[in-house]
């Protein structure tokens, strides 16, 4: 395994922050998810323009499932790209600044293996994270009846602005002086994932019914 | 390989056929030549020149602000120096970094450490990096380990550790993968009396392996017992290079020489008078049984002394020349006594 990752998982993984995170992950997710699938899938209200008054749709877990999706999205957009991002770029100063990124040059493990060590490494809790929530978009998957070719095309994406922002963590974290929160960088990642990224994924019709 | 090959064919001084190729005699293992190293319009390091032989311990004094730990970036590939050329071995330092990081170990002053790793696994963090395998990391980790006296700490999170320990479980990381070439910068600042002393018997254990250190140090006694050779830093340039007696030399070519007497002798003070290199003569106790005069002669001029002595009746039971401290010599550079030098 790759040193630096395997590094990145020592440090932030251990009994304690497993448990930890993963309660946290498993309840937040489950909170978020069922609230917004319970309120479809039941026979969500809706507003009847013609009549004036709100009105029971019926029960249906496909429209359940679809309109907690992009939920579920934001979440695991929330854990990676604002959690990570932050984390990525705090830690990437902190180890310019102590003296410990230097350590890391001196080592002659190739380039291309210390970027992806870093990439994967430092934000392993936020990864783990959104492992947890899987199981909700295993799911959603199914009894949304969503498929498969949509949903991957949507990660692959996903995953590209995830790979971006953490690269984009690493290069802030070089430059700033000190180390720091960095809160307007994640900020900032939420506002583009929020204006991009969601309208996007909408436009690939993934959360209306097929 | 190459430069030894080619050395065979011929009939030509090694030496100057090893450094006409670009190589080193396999006496140097660390040669700096003509190094300079600028920050902007400040000049850190002026035209620095030095060598240091395999397996030898070569201390790096000076004051705050020489250049001293410029020059170990420097040597260290984490500083691209404005000129000059820095060779490790026949690995030259600016053209070949990778293969340079290869053989030395850095251990920088202030110890950075992963806080929330635990000991061994800092230390196996980098024999992985290294490239060691795992059977091999967990001996050498063990092996490391043991050496700084970090055994029963293996286990605790580096962030739990003072900052003494942390100074030994960076020394540990920095053996992991046997480099030949250590360059430590301050590594007992922060290290208690007995640590230090563990720290000396290390290096020089590690010295006799055939490795060869550069250190840099505050603790001027323990360059003292711990350096062959000292080079002297101010200002960004070498003051002085060389053995402490040898700078000694350069610097007070006058000695002084104490003599210990188990009697008190009132003559000695008329006695003296007859040599003429012999000046500045004080008594250094009130039972005026130790001496100390300086003698501007050769070892000749001083057996004479001492024969003149006991002929005229003193009891000396010893009778040496005084060790030139590094400190003394540090001050006295600091104090611009020195003068001379290789600059």
């Amino acid at each position: 395994m790759n040193p630096i990752l395997l590094r990145g998982i020592r440090e932030r993984l251990r009994i304690k922050h497993l448990i930890a995170a993963g309660l946290f992950s498993l309840i937040v997710s489950a909170t978020i998810y069922f609230t917004a699938y319970l309120n479809e899938a039941n026979g969500g209200w809706s507003y009847n323009p013609q009549t004036g008054q709100m009105e029971q749709n019926d029960p249906s877990p496909v429209k359940g499932a679809r309109h907690a999706f992009p939920f579920l999205l934001c979440l695991q957009g929330f854990y990676l790209m604002f959690l990570g991002t932050g984390r990525d770029a705090a830690i990437t100063a902190e180890e310019k600044e102590s003296g410990l990124l230097d350590y890391q040059r001196m080592t002659p493990m190739n380039p291309f293996s210390k970027i992806w060590g870093y990439l994967l490494g430092l934000p392993a809790r936020e990864y783990y994270m959104f492992a947890l929530t899987l199981p909700f978009l295993l799911h959603c998957i199914i009894v949304g009846e969503l498929t498969l070719e949509n949903v991957l095309h949507l990660y692959f994406v996903f995953f590209s602005s995830v790979v971006l922002y953490h690269l984009t963590a690493h290069v802030i974290g070089l430059v700033v002086p000190k180390p720091r929160p960095l809160p307007g960088f994640p900020a900032s990642s939420c506002w583009d994932f929020t204006s991009f990224f969601l309208p996007s994924a909408k436009q690939a019709s993934l959360f209306s019914p097929s | 390989m190459s430069c030894q090959r080619s050395f065979r064919q011929g009939k030509v001084d090694e030496t100057k056929f090893l450094f006409l190729n670009g190589c080193l005699p396999s006496s140097l293992m660390i040669s700096v030549t003509d190094l300079k190293i600028h920050y902007g319009n400040f000049v850190a390091v002026d035209r620095l020149t030095f060598e240091v032989g395999k397996g030898s311990v070569y201390g790096l004094i000076g004051p705050n602000g020489a250049g001293k730990t410029t020059t170990i970036k420097a040597l260290a590939t984490l500083l691209v120096p404005t000129y000059g050329e820095i060779k490790l071995g026949n690995v030259s330092v600016l053209n070949e970094p990778e293969e340079a990081r290869k053989i030395l170990g850095y251990m920088p002053d202030f110890p950075p450490v992963y806080d929330d790793l635990r000991v061994d696994e800092f230390c196996d963090l980098f024999a992985h990096a290294y490239g060691l395998d795992s059977n091999q990391r967990k001996n050498k980790v063990e092996e490391c380990l043991g050496l700084t006296d970090l055994l029963d700490k293996r286990k605790a999170l580096c962030k739990s550790l003072s900052r003494g320990m942390k100074q030994r479980a960076l020394l540990a990381k920095t053996l992991v993968h046997e480099p030949e070439v250590l360059l430590l910068d301050e590594p007992a600042a922060n290290l208690d009396p007995k640590a230090r002393i563990d720290l000396r018997n290390l290096l020089r254990k590690l010295a006799s392996e055939g490795k060869t250190i550069l250190v840099s140090s505050h603790v001027l006694s323990e360059l003292q017992d711990l350096c062959d050779t000292i080079g002297i830093m101010k200002e960004g340039t070498m003051i002085h290079s060389g053995t402490i007696d040898e700078i000694a030399k350069k610097t007070n070519p006058a000695r002084t020489v104490q003599v210990h007497l188990t009697e008190p002798f009132d003559g000695i003070d008329a006695c003296l008078k007859d040599f003429p290199l012999v000046s500045s003569v004080h008594s250094m106790d009130e039972d005026r049984k130790l001496f100390e005069f300086i003698h501007d002669g050769t070892s000749q001029d001083e057996a004479e002394v001492l024969a003149s002595l006991v002929g005229k009746g003193a009891k000396i039971y010893r009778f040496e020349p005084k060790q030139s401290k590094v400190e003394d010599l540090f001050l006295q550079v600091e104090s611009g006594e020195a003068k001379g030098g290789n600059r």
